[in-house]
Formats: structure tokens, sequence, C-alpha cells
């Protein structure tokens, strides 16, 4: 049976002059995993904020059941029975799991502590997500505070529930658990609708799948007549190439080296434990490792002013551990942070006061006492052209760029100065598609120019493919490296876990 | 730097605020009978007109000139992020030095006048200082801090005048005259426009140039917009936040001091009659830009000026009306958000025309 039916949606958003959503129609079956996928910006919570009252549409109608429904706000969708968990939660750090499931539907607004720590109890067990329902919020992991979302909407009777990006927060070891819950209300008569863009979790989970462009459906696919090629193509318009294509590296001389580099916390917690190794230029050195296992202080380290207990850190020979950032940008490094909307870019700023973080006190940017305004928009066009940032411009705010396009505003600026080693963080953290391809492709090109890359990722994946050796962390220990034929995900994943390769 | 849509918005926004304010007061003058129409005439004739034996318009100058140092002094510290409200106590130091120094030092003028305008800006950098380090290095909130730097300063301030500082003669609480040669010249016979006025605005378009043409106005934007941003960059920002604060801490300490030199001559309880404050209003109602700054500390000074010499002298209507238009601006300004989608919509009208022509194409 249908649960939802799109007929004709269209929104326009005047002040940015976006096309959101053009003419969408289609359904959603009843008990169904229904995942919608697509690029940044392709519309999809746009349409899922229609669905839940968020948004209102120019035209077109939505039909719940079969029949046309007016869903004015929130409320009224909670009450057709369509929740919706946003990608950001909503909870009261403060109270308690069971607290923040019944706030505001509480028994004849009085608290019934022993009834109510049942009714939540039950519900989650029932639902097949354990939570414990005394805890207090602000102590439970991330993966724990979903679930109350999700009870959160099960508590109300919700029978349509809207994730959007849900495992955008979750560790890689909590999504497949995650993925299973979400079958479980699936069989149990629940109707979910899981907004992603990573393909792999798509065809994990869904039943059906609806890929969205530019505001449009490109199309409905059954899970077994498709595959991740396909939908890639689909997502993007084009030919999506997985495989990157690289050559053998040729390493030249070391660049960077670690040389027992120990670690503590200011609590004295050990965070890296005699780490030596070393990345030659024209190869790209991979550090793999679940997070918190101590590649953060490592990078912090390397790239910021992190100061560490013993060893050595060279770059070319020099010793740089403890040295003033702008110090190490001079000797050549460049840094691609973790996180470009807080770190790696200035949202407040225009391009060009972006373009030249790092370098402000180079002789280029500066005519004796002024900033070489002149120099710096030229040099920030070409930026632009060469990258292909799309949407920018130089006195532009770069708050409105995808996030595709940030990255290479970070990466445009990071290369401009040819460093010799570049350090990148999760490089493709929260990218589309067709935005990753062009960051690893760009990754490879600059190997190939004889750069010295570390890079640290939490993507397998992504390790596997553009890594020439790999350094696998655990509990702050380099655990193992790994080279040539021997990089695949099984070799990596035991020394994640703290195998060593002679116990293998 | 930013594009022409915000651009638009950020002048019409505190212009909407200045309306409101306006509205309001107007209504309140209805209130006591007088036209608001006349009223409105005499405030403007008596704040910035060019009639009477001193034009006022030069009384505002001159009265604005304090107000536009403490609002640059302000306005730097909003630049790097950083709501130090420290000003008030500032302005009050460098006065006492200049009143002290103007008042003990006996050497020519030549000699006499840079020394003590250099020491008040010590003196007011110091202030800068303590609560910038404070807030650095050991995370204490600048504003706490520099509230209670501020009811020190009123304190030394009664303390000095009523005993070390006090003039002999007269009952009230008040330092001696300083030194005639030290006084610094007036451009108009009794309008305290003077020299004072031209040291302002050059400061102005110093710090104009500074922020937005130089790396170290660079280094002081990013710090405040982002501070990891800056770190990231290889900014040192701690340093760029003392250094800033102690600047700001320097012009405040040099409005002080210009006030004693060119105006009072002398130091006495009350003096600053929150100078200090006015200079933050100003800085936000002049949206931390230095043009802003220069606009707003002339329209407040006006309006003051207006109020008392025009509404309470000629009108009779209580001076304290200036006070509650300048309030009431202040007000729309802090509930912009209240009001703001409809000046947007009245900014934006264009671009939405734009928008729907395009769609029905």
């Amino acid at each position: 049976m249908e649960a939802i039916r799109f007929d004709h949606i269209s929104k326009y958003y005047p002040s940015t002059g976006v096309q959101a959503s053009d003419d969408i129609s289609f359904s959603i079956e009843e008990g169904e995993i229904h995942a919608i996928c697509g690029e940044n910006g392709a519309g999809k919570s746009t349409l899922m904020n229609i669905l839940f009252g968020l948004e209102k549409p120019d035209s077109g109608s939505v039909f719940i059941r079969g029949a046309e429904a007016a869903i004015r706000s929130p409320s009224d969708a909670i009450s057709m029975g369509i929740g919706m968990v946003h990608q950001h939660f909503m909870l009261v750090d403060s109270f308690t799991a069971a607290e923040n499931v019944l706030l505001g539907i509480e028994d004849k607004g009085f608290l019934n502590k022993s009834s109510e720590r049942e009714y939540v109890r039950k519900l989650s067990e029932d639902a097949g997500m354990p939570i414990d329902p005394d805890a207090p919020v602000y102590a439970l992991p991330v993966g724990q505070l979903q679930r109350i979302e999700i009870l959160k909407m099960l508590a109300r009777n919700v029978k349509i529930l809207i994730l959007d990006e849900p495992t955008a927060v979750l560790t890689p070891y909590e999504v497949g658990p995650f993925l299973e819950t979400l079958r479980k209300l699936a069989d149990s008569g629940h109707t979910v609708i899981f907004i992603s863009h990573k393909l792999q979790e798509v065809m994990d989970a869904a039943d059906r799948i609806t890929v969205m462009r530019q505001g449009k459906v490109v199309g409905t696919k059954e899970k077994k007549d498709t595959s991740i090629p396909e939908l890639a193509d689909m997502m993007v318009g084009r030919k999506v190439l997985f495989e990157v294509e690289k050559k053998p590296s040729v390493p030249g001389d070391t660049i960077l080296e670690l040389k027992d580099v120990t670690m503590r916390s200011h609590r004295g917690r050990l965070l890296a434990d005699k780490v030596s190794f070393s990345v030659r230029a024209g190869e790209i050195y991979g550090i793999a490792g679940v997070s918190g296992n101590g590649q953060e202080a490592l990078i912090s380290a390397i790239a910021e002013d992190a100061s560490i207990e013993s060893g050595s850190i060279l770059l070319n020979g020099k010793e740089i551990s403890g040295h003033k950032i702008a110090e190490k940008r001079a000797l050549g490094m460049a840094y691609v942070p973790e996180d470009r909307m807080t770190t790696g870019l200035n949202m407040a700023a225009d391009f060009l006061d972006n373009s030249i973080i790092g370098f402000q006190d180079s002789s280029e940017m500066n005519k004796g006492l002024f900033l070489n305004r002149e120099h710096i928009t030229e040099r920030a066009g070409k930026m632009i052209d060469d990258y292909q940032i799309r949407g920018a411009s130089v006195d532009g705010s770069v708050s409105a760029l995808s996030g595709g396009n940030m990255q290479k505003v970070v990466l445009a600026r990071e290369l401009s100065a040819s460093p010799c080693l570049l350090i990148v963080d999760q490089p493709t953290r929260g990218l589309d598609v067709g935005s990753i391809e062009f960051v690893h492709r760009m990754l490879i090109r600059e190997r190939d120019k004889g750069v010295a890359i570390l890079l640290l990722s939490v993507e397998l994946d992504e390790i596997l493919s553009l890594s020439d050796r790999v350094g696998v962390m655990c509990r702050g220990v380099l655990q193992g490296e790994l080279e040539g034929s021997d990089i695949n995900e099984h070799s990596i994943a035991m020394l994640m876990v703290g195998e060593t390769e002679e116990g293998r | 730097m930013i594009n022409g849509k915000s651009i638009k918005l950020r002048i019409a926004m505190p212009a909407a605020a200045l309306i409101l304010g306006i509205a309001v007061a107007v209504l309140l003058i209805a209130l006591t009978g007088v036209s608001p129409l006349s009223a409105l005439r005499v405030l403007i004739d008596s704040g910035f007109g060019f009639s009477g034996r001193v034009a006022p318009f030069f009384i505002t100058l001159g009265s604005a000139t304090p107000l536009m140092l403490t609002g640059l002094a302000a306005m730097l510290g909003f630049k790097v992020g950083v709501f130090c409200i420290a000003q008030e106590c500032q302005y009050v130091f460098g006065a006492i030095m200049a009143a002290w120094l103007g008042a003990s030092l006996e050497l020519p003028s030549v000699i006499a006048v840079p020394f003590i305008i250099l020491c008040a800006i010590v003196a007011g950098g110091i202030f800068g200082f303590i609560p910038a380090f404070l807030k650095v290095k050991l995370g204490v909130n600048e504003i706490i801090s520099s509230i209670m730097l501020n009811n020190t300063a009123t304190l030394v301030l009664e303390y000095l005048v009523a005993f070390p500082l006090r003039a002999d003669a007269g009952q009230k609480a008040q330092s001696e005259v300083i030194e005639r040669s030290y006084w610094l010249p007036e451009f108009v016979q009794g309008s305290r426009f003077g020299i004072s006025f031209i040291i302002g605005v050059l400061l102005l378009a110093f710090f104009f140039m500074l922020i937005w043409k130089t790396r170290w106005g660079y280094k002081m934007r990013m710090v405040g917009e982002n501070i990891s941003f800056a770190d990231y960059g290889g900014v040192r920002s701690s340093r760029v936040i003392i250094l800033t604060l102690v600047v700001s801490g320097a012009v405040a300490g040099l409005a002080g001091c210009l006030e004693v030199l060119g105006n009072y001559h002398r130091i006495m309880t009350g003096f600053s009659s929150g100078l200090g404050f006015d200079g933050l209003s100003v800085a936000m109602l002049g949206l931390s830009h230095p043009v802003g700054v220069f606009i707003v500390a002339l329209l407040l000074a006006g309006i003051r000026q207006g109020a008392q010499l025009g509404l309470q002298i000629s009108l009779s209507i209580p001076r304290e009306l200036g006070g509650v238009l300048i309030a009431m601006v202040i007000f729309f300004v802090a509930i912009e958000n209240a009001y703001k989608p409809f000046v947007e919509r009245l900014v934006g009208g264009r671009r939405r025309k734009d928008a729907r022509e395009k769609e029905a194409k």
C-alpha cells in the first residue's frame, strides 16, 4: 500500500534563486525503507521539510495513505503519523533519556517516574534499540542520542519516520547496527525514509532508492535492480570513476620524519607512544585508525602547535616540534584541516580574506605597509578559474558555497605556494561523490608532482584507494605499516583493533 | 569585503532604528502638548544649526570629539571579538594623568603637552592590558574584569579630587586648573571645537586604513571573526588580542586627556558622565566602522545638545527627552530582530521582483 505520494511538488527560493524542488512526483510504499539520495543541494532536505510541514510548496500536493494532506506545521505532521529526526539533535542535555522521550507528552502533565521509565524501557526494547531511561543525556554517546531522537518519534505513534543523514554522526562501527535497527522498524510496520549520500549504506539498508539531482527526481530504483555505480552516475549526471587512476609512486627524499614521538594529554594520558614513521616526496602516506587512537594528537603536533613530550619531528631535516605554525608554513608545510567550516575557512569573510590566511606576512601579499590588494585579487581570481570553484567570486562570501566548493577553496589556497609537504585530514568528509572524485584526483596530481602527502582518514575506502603506504594507529601506538599489495581492508582492520602483523 | 545586498541591509537597519526612535520621541513630545514638528525643528536647529552667538553645530563637533574616540576604542575591541567595556576606566585615568601633570609640571608647553599626552596614552594602555592579559592568559571574562576596573576608576578619582589633587579654594571637589599654556586651542571661542576634533578624525582615518588595508588589520579581523581559523593560519591570536586592547585603551586614555587639556582644564568628581559607556553605543550603532562611528558620534552629540539647548531652554520640555530619544534608538538596535524581516523586504524589494521576472521566463 502507498504511504506517501508526492504529486508535482515545486518549491522556489527567491532569495537565493534556487529551484529546490522542480515538479517532483513519486511515491513511498508502506513498510519499506526508502532511501533518497543526491548530492548536497539536490533538494532532498527541502522535500523532507515539506513533508514534515516546515516548508510550504509553491505548488503540488502530498498524499498520505491516498488522501490529500495539508501539512502546515510539524505538529500537523506528527498528528498524521509523520516524524522527522534531524541531523542536529534537539535534546535537553540535563534531562534523562526517558524525560527527553516523553517531553511534551507526559501523562496529564504530571511526571510519574516509575511508569514513565518502564514505558520508555519497553518502547526502546520493542524497537530493538535499548537505552537506559535514567541516563542523563549529556553523558551519552552520539549513537544513543540518535536512538532517543527516534524513540521520541515512536512515543508519539509515528508510523512514517524521516531520517536526515542519520549516519553522518555515527562512527563506522555504529553504522551497521544502526541500519539493522532500521530494518527492524520496517519489519514492525513503520515506513522509513532515509536521506543519505553514502551509496554503500543506501544499498545495504534500503528497499527502494530515489535519486534526486538539482531539484528533480532522476528516478526510483528497486535495490535489486541497481548498483552503486549506476546510482552514482544518476546522482552526478555523468560517469563517475570509482577507482582512482594512479601510477605506482616514485618516492624521493624523506620530507617528514617522526622519531619516537610521545605525547600526553593535559591530564597525563598517553596519546602517542613512541611513534616513528616517515613520508617521502612523491608518495601518499595514509594513517588509518578508529578516531581517537592518537592520530588527532599527532596532527596537532605536526601541523599545529601542540608540544610533544619526547622524540622529534623533522621537516626536510629541520626540527619543527614546538615551532610556531608560521615557521612550519615557511618551511613548506601546507595543511587541509579536518573541519573546513570552522578552521579551514572563515565563513564571515569574503573569498579574498580566505585566500591569504597563512600568507598574510609573506612579501608576495604585501606592498610596503599595505596589503597588495591588486595581487591578492588577481591570485584569488586565478584560484577560482584553476579549481573551477563554482559560485565563488573574489569579493563574495564563502559561506554560500557547497561543501565541495569550500574544500576546493582550502585546497587551492594550500597548494598555491607549491608546498613540499601536504597534510590532509578527512579531506572528503561530508562531500558528495563528484567532489570526492575531484579531491582524490587533485591529491594524486600533487603526489605525481613530487609533494609528500600525509593523509588522515576514517574512511577505509579512501585510505585504500589513495595510499602508497599505510600506517595504522591503535591506542597511541603505530601498530604496523603496510606497503604495496599488503594494503587491503583485512590487513588494516586487523591492525586497527590491535593485532600485530606478527600475530596474524 | 561584503556584497552589495548586505551592505544595504547593514545601513538600513540602524537607519530604521533611528527613525523608530524619533517616532517614539515625537509621540512623547506630543503628549506634553507641544507640536512635535516644531519641537523637532528646534531640536535640529539647536543641535546642528548655525544661528546664535556660538553656532550650535560647532558645539556639537566639540562634544562629539570624546564620543568619537571612546567609540573608536570600543570598536577596536569589537574587531578582535572582545567585548571590553573598560573605556570608562581608561578615559578617567587618561584624564587624571592630564590633570595631575598639567597642574604640576613646569616645562615649556612644546615639551609638556606631548609628554602629558604620552603619559595619558600609557595610562589608558595599561588599563587595556589588564583585562586583555587576564582574558588571554587566565580566561577571565573581559566584561567582568572591565566593570570592576570602571568602579575602581570612579573611586580612585573621587579620592584624588577630594584629597591629594584638591584645589584649596572652593567647596567643590575638583583639582587645580592646569597651566594656561598647556590648554589646547579652540577654533571657535566657547565651542569646545578645537584641535582635539582634528586628532579624532585623523585617528579614525588611521584605523580605517590599518584595519582594512594592512596585514595587521587583517590579522585583527580574522581573530575577531574566527579565532580558530586565525590560529590555523599562523596568526598569534593571543598577541593580537592583547596588543589591540592596549591600543584601544590608549585611545580611550587619549580621549580623557584631550577633554582635560582642551575643555575642562581640570578634573572633578563625576568627570566622565558615562562617556566611556557612550563609546560602546557609538561603536555598536556605528556598525564597528570608523565612518559609522564618526556619524553616530555627531548624531548623539547633536541630539543631546539640541535637547538641552533647544527643548529645555526654548520649549521647556525636559532635556532628558534627548536622553530618551537616544535610549530609544539603542533599544531599537537591540531588538532589531523584531523588525529585521520587514526592513529586509523593503531593501530587498527589487531583488524579489527580479527573481519573479526570472521565474516568469
